[in-house]
């Protein structure tokens, strides 16, 4: 069980408060859609989880805070990609099979066939869905028991990210937890078991898709009301646009 | 006797091999530098004359029957070994920056449970590259000053070579 109680993380530098008092726990097998608008808090979020940022509050795993000793039971897939360029996939094979014990070989090779990803071409030559891909398939291969994903499909097209959902429902095991960033909320809507929604740096929003379900409602609407959006916010504004430019001589 | 892997010392993808190779080139040159430099300070003594008798090296004789002293002699020779060792500042940032460099394989590396191998990628080859500086440099000081024993009479020699070799470095 990851817990996560009253985190906050404020960026100096910045004079920014990037996440403050956020509360969640996640429980094994749990797929869960972090979502929240650009800056709400989402990647400082993953980041601080994997003790990449510094942060006040406490996170733990199944009671005992994330160091070195228990680090390999996260992985992450970001945008960002966390592989090196110069290598090839076979070589990240390689690596990761050396430092993560419960490396999935299996499933690294079926989804490198499944993607039709070079093994022996360096990773600068890819493109960026096959980056992504195989970003998320390194991830997916770590043998980790929460997989964290920050924005993984950013690039790819909507049948490649459409697989990808197919793939990860096929694949993943009873004590495999996801924890997906994302913006894309319509399209992971029936991957997602649970929807965490963030808002300038504080937790407004956590319910199961069964919830909404039974409420009838999409994942859309769960985010525009708790995010108190009015569909009528542009045609004001430039309604607005229109008055000041015939005021004007 | 086992084999040092040179790129399990750099970061993956960098080729350690090959900034090792880089690091040779410069210690061979810093020697080089060393040699002549000591050399041609050797020949410059006042009055010094060497000649080669068969396989013999005659020793330098000093009119003024003092030579100077080895520090003297030893002057900057070894500077371009320090250069080397400073170049491993650079060497070790550019180490950890490479892990920001078109990707943020610095995330993996951070998690990583074996929380010493981002260091080691870093810092191996730099340290080694220092290490390989001291190292030589200490030696050529011993075969240095071995060369310039041998080479003066033992009557030119002044008493405390070696304490005023030690004030030069801190004066």
């Amino acid at each position: 069980m990851l817990e996560i109680k009253d985190l906050k993380k404020t960026y100096y530098t910045k004079f920014t408060t990037a996440l403050d008092g956020v509360s969640l726990t996640v429980a094994p097998g749990e797929i869960v859609g972090l979502f929240g608008e650009n800056g709400a808090g989402k990647t400082t979020f993953l980041k601080c989880v994997l003790n990449l940022l510094r942060y006040e509050g406490s996170i733990t795993l199944d009671g005992e805070p994330v160091t070195h000793a228990n680090i390999e039971r996260f992985s992450f897939a970001t945008c960002e990609h966390s592989f090196f360029p110069n290598l090839t996939a076979q070589s990240h094979r390689d690596f990761f099979r050396m430092h993560f014990p419960r490396w999935r070989e299996k499933r690294f090779q079926a989804l490198m066939e499944f993607f039709e990803l070079p093994a022996n071409k360096a990773l600068r030559g890819f493109s960026t869905g096959q980056k992504n891909q195989f970003e998320v398939i390194l991830a997916l291969s770590q043998g980790a028991d929460y997989i964290l994903m920050d924005e993984p499909f950013a690039g790819n097209d909507v049948f490649n990210r459409e697989d990808f959902y197919k793939v990860l429902l096929g694949i993943l095991e009873p004590n495999e937890s996801i924890i997906l960033s994302t913006h894309l909320l319509e399209e992971v809507e029936h991957f997602v078991s649970r929807a965490a929604l963030l808002r300038q740096g504080k937790l407004v929003g956590d319910v199961s898709t069964l919830d909404l379900e039974e409420q009838g409602k999409g994942l859309l609407d769960f985010v525009k009301e708790t995010y108190r959006y009015e569909p009528d916010r542009v045609s004001k504004a430039l309604d607005r646009l229109m008055e000041d430019e015939e005021e004007r001589p | 006797m086992r084999r040092i892997d040179w790129d399990a010392l750099a970061p993956l993808g960098l080729g350690g091999r090959l900034t090792a190779n880089r690091i040779c080139i410069g210690l061979g040159a810093s020697s080089a530098f060393a040699w002549i430099v000591f050399w041609t300070n050797l020949e410059a003594c006042e009055g010094a004359l060497a000649w080669f008798s068969g396989d013999r090296i005659l020793r330098f004789q000093s009119p003024t029957g003092i030579m100077e002293p080895f520090y003297q002699i030893l002057d900057h020779s070894l500077l371009c070994f320090g250069f080397v060792a400073l170049c491993m500042l650079p060497l070790a940032a550019w180490h950890y920056c490479y892990h920001y460099q078109d990707s943020r394989s610095i995330y993996l590396m951070r998690r990583l449970p074996n929380r010493r191998e981002l260091w080691r990628r870093c810092l191996g080859l730099p340290l080694l590259g220092v290490a390989a500086c001291g190292v030589l440099s200490a030696a050529h000081v011993l075969v240095f000053y071995a060369i310039y024993h041998y080479a003066a009479s033992p009557q030119c020699l002044q008493p405390g070579q070696w304490r005023m070799l030690w004030e030069s470095l801190f004066h």
